[in-house]
């Protein structure tokens, strides 16, 4: 049993005081920082260019955004810790943050100082050297807000002397990065309407890029991009389109029948309208950015209502779908959907990712990688978003696609997939990418009846059940991109949920809802080395160096959807 | 012990809470009048496990400032819900949110005869079925859930499964997504599953 979140009762005048108190820059922040190291004065943040953030991939030293690089390929070039030095990889120092509960925050570091975020958006600005706090922010959070999946958050990003976060309650907050006070602070959504937000931003050219969760309640999804600097919303990509019906799709991108009633559907368009306003799509994680190009790619998460297609007739753009928009203007550029008019809840999560892959005729072409909770890897040319090929099953699968049924048919991938927001890391000189699977056995149930839009609150359509005496576990394992093929998979004892970092060194390092976090060889999937923490070791580890020293970072607050072990802790190993 | 009136008191106590609600603008003072009403039906202590009316003192501040809107505007509709229907029907939406952000900070009173231990098969039972519902994605923090997720945590066990059922027959409309969950499982379990979450501390 976990300790809950203390939240001191006071007044309105006194919740202004304390909100004053933390937001207003004091000398306390700047004594605390002086008193922290006896050695050298407390790091202090510079302003961090746009410059610095495009060759964030070439740094050696740094991990500059929640998934190292726009391309998000989580692989960083330090290897002082490699397939040789791990086993001598000590724990160098852990911060507790004062929430216990889910962690999925990403750290970055740049100029010595560490951002993470807990559960509930507190955010930390840490020395990276010694783990001694430097400030924290408490969001105040609206009275009513609407969740799917855990209070969580996954991170920050910083550019110009500001740093970024996006809260559970629908708003962005721009704080001083080197004292955490508040510059701005927008309202993006109305919780009450069912919008969360829990992915880390993604900030480039002068833009906050943030995606809207809630289509567990018939938000209809977007993608916003507010200027920097005040936070005045400058683009809108609404991910579900007023004509959304797409091209009546009977197989699914893996070629799957959908076994849709498409007649039916057509006759309950005829009748109802499209179901654009209602339709979900949530963004649930950081989009990849090819600033060359202007453009971004992100994927988009299931249509409302989960399981019911009856209320929502035609393929339901662009949920569960692939999409890329221009980077200036959010205007439409190409999508491919994996799944039309799904009734599994297999959003597309995990973030993608941009690398040079092979087409069918074996030319090297701009790529797009996606990992889904359909259980597959998914390989698009990114200049058109065409699917060039889908890997072989990442998971074992079981009635994939057959329709639920009143009384409850079981099938694999379940809602947590496959690989849900747990991000991949790519090693382009193996040509591999890395990723964490859950082997989860559901229950379906087809709701006994349909439902209209219920004004903000929780709309299923249907339900779902875990399944006694069927197995449960997950794995690491490494997928070939230009063949589709598994390299290597190194099977594990739950469920995997967090994500990966793939370092030069020859390593990736990943964790475990049991409390363990360990190193593997790249090459192979053989561990390396471990650690054992107090809680589930549910998030993606980041790397960085400090005065020759190589650190690998990462929180262990286990996860609510798997209900992992909770706690509070960000744990730096070093060498 | 179930509240019940006879219709001339039922008439009574409404003219005197909807009185006392029109009275004052939302205000510190004015919400601890407001809601020294609701302890008549929600006693701040000793409830007992088979009070259908529930606790409230302590509940998640989202969720009470949504039934209270719920009830005004008869989106929670069934009989049994009058009594709250008319009674919010006076309030603005700044006085709920008010009235949520008073009864969340009170202290959760026990609620007694918890018959049901932790060894009691039935319990184990309901820890089962509840995990096996993915509730705790929801309820999480030991069944506290947080905002417009109630808690459910030494909740009342008569009140537990009244209101699951009404999800299961559709009496209680106002999450259809609750009223999904809930009908796929058997009223065996819905019982199992009170009475795990009546009594854990």
């Amino acid at each position: 049993m976990q300790r809950p979140l203390q939240v001191p009762r006071l007044s309105t005048c006194c919740w202004l005081l304390i909100v004053a108190a933390i937001c207003i820059p004091t000398a306390h922040a700047d004594s605390a920082a002086a008193k922290s190291s006896s050695a050298q004065a407390a790091p202090r943040p510079g302003l961090l260019s746009q410059d610095r953030l495009t060759a964030a991939a070439a740094s050696r030293t740094e991990f500059l955004m929640t998934h190292g690089s726009y391309a998000q390929t989580r692989f960083h070039l330090a290897d002082r810790i490699n397939r040789k030095t791990v086993k001598d990889l000590e724990l160098g120092w852990s911060f507790e943050m004062d929430v216990v509960e889910s962690i999925q925050t990403a750290p970055i570091v740049y100029d010595g100082v560490m951002y993470v975020t807990s559960s509930f958006n507190h955010l930390f600005a840490l020395d990276a050297k010694t783990g001694k706090e430097l400030w924290r922010y408490k969001h105040v959070m609206a009275p009513a807000v609407s969740l799917c999946c855990g209070p969580n958050n996954r991170g920050v990003q910083a550019l110009d002397g500001l740093v970024y976060m996006g809260t559970l309650d629908s708003r962005i907050v721009a704080l001083d990065a080197r004292t955490g006070a508040v510059v701005w602070n927008r309202q993006v959504a109305d919780p009450l309407r069912g919008y969360s937000i829990t992915m880390a931003p993604t900030v480039v050219s002068g833009k906050v890029l943030i995606g809207l969760a809630g289509a567990e309640y018939g938000v209809r999804g977007a993608l916003k991009a507010l200027d920097a600097k005040s936070g005045k919303e400058l683009w809108t990509f609404l991910t579900t389109p007023e004509n959304s019906v797409g091209v009546w799709a009977t197989k699914d991108a893996v070629g799957l029948p959908l076994h849709r009633d498409i007649a039916a559907e057509k006759a309950a368009l005829a009748k109802r309208g499209d179901p654009y306003r209602t339709l979900g799509g949530s963004i649930w994680q950081n989009p990849s950015v090819d600033l060359q190009n202007r453009r971004i790619y992100f994927v988009v998460g299931n249509p409302s209502p989960d399981l019911d297609g009856s209320v929502r007739p035609g393929d339901n753009l662009y949920t569960d779908s692939l999409v890329s928009v221009d980077l200036d203007t959010g205007k439409y550029v190409c999508h491919l959907q994996y799944v039309p008019h799904d009734v599994w809840d297999l959003d597309a999560v995990s973030p993608t990712v941009l690398i040079p892959v092979k087409n069918r005729a074996g030319a090297i072409v701009p790529g797009v990688v996606h990992a889904g909770k359909t259980g597959y890897l998914y390989v698009h040319d990114a200049r058109d978003c065409s699917l060039i090929r889908v890997s072989e099953p990442l998971i074992a699968v079981k009635n994939e696609r057959a329709l639920p049924t009143a009384e409850g048919i079981v099938m694999r991938p379940g809602p947590n997939g496959g690989i849900s927001a747990s991000p991949l890391a790519v090693d382009a000189s193996q040509g591999v990418a890395f990723a964490v699977t859950t082997e989860l056995a559901t229950a379906y149930y087809k709701a006994s009846v349909s439902t209209e839009y219920p004004d903000g609150k929780l709309w299923l359509g249907g339900a779902f059940k875990g399944v006694p005496g069927e197995s449960a576990g997950g794995s690491l394992l490494a997928v070939d991109y230009n063949t589709g093929k598994i390299r290597w998979k190194a099977q594990k004892p739950e469920p995997m949920f967090g994500g990966v970092l793939a370092t030069a060194g020859g390593l990736v390092f990943t964790g475990e809802g049991n409390g363990k976090f360990a190193a593997y060889d790249s090459s192979n999937g053989r561990e390396l080395w471990s650690y054992r923490a107090d809680a589930g070791v549910n998030a993606p580890p980041s790397t960085y160096e400090i005065d020759g020293k190589q650190y690998v970072v990462v929180g262990a607050g286990g996860n609510t959807q798997l209900g992992t072990k909770r706690g509070n802790k960000i744990l730096a190993f070093s060498y | 012990m179930t509240f019940s009136l006879r219709p001339v008191e039922t008439l009574t106590v409404l003219f005197v809470l909807v009185a006392a609600l029109q009275a004052h603008p939302a205000h510190a003072q004015d919400v601890k009048q407001q809601v020294a009403a609701c302890v008549a039906c929600h006693p701040l202590s000793n409830v007992p496990a088979s009070s259908v009316n529930p606790i409230i003192w302590g509940q998640n501040e989202g969720y009470v400032y949504l039934q209270l809107r719920d009830f005004k505007r008869a989106a929670r509709a069934s009989t049994s819900d009058a009594v709250m229907h008319a009674l919010t029907q006076p309030m603005t939406d700044a006085q709920m949110l008010a009235i949520a952000r008073y009864v969340s900070a009170q202290p959760w009173p026990k609620s007694q005869d918890q018959k049901t231990p932790p060894t009691d098969p039935l319990f184990q039972r309901g820890a089962l079925v509840a995990a096996y519902g993915v509730c705790g994605h929801c309820h999480f923090n030991n069944w506290q859930g947080y905002s417009t997720t109630p808690r459910l945590r030494g909740q009342t066990a008569a009140y537990l499964t009244t209101t699951m059922n009404e999800f299961r027959n559709g009496k209680r409309g106002n999450s259809p997504g609750m009223a999904d969950l809930l009908r796929v499982q058997s009223a065996e379990d819905v019982a199992a599953m009170a009475a795990y979450l009546s009594n854990i501390d």
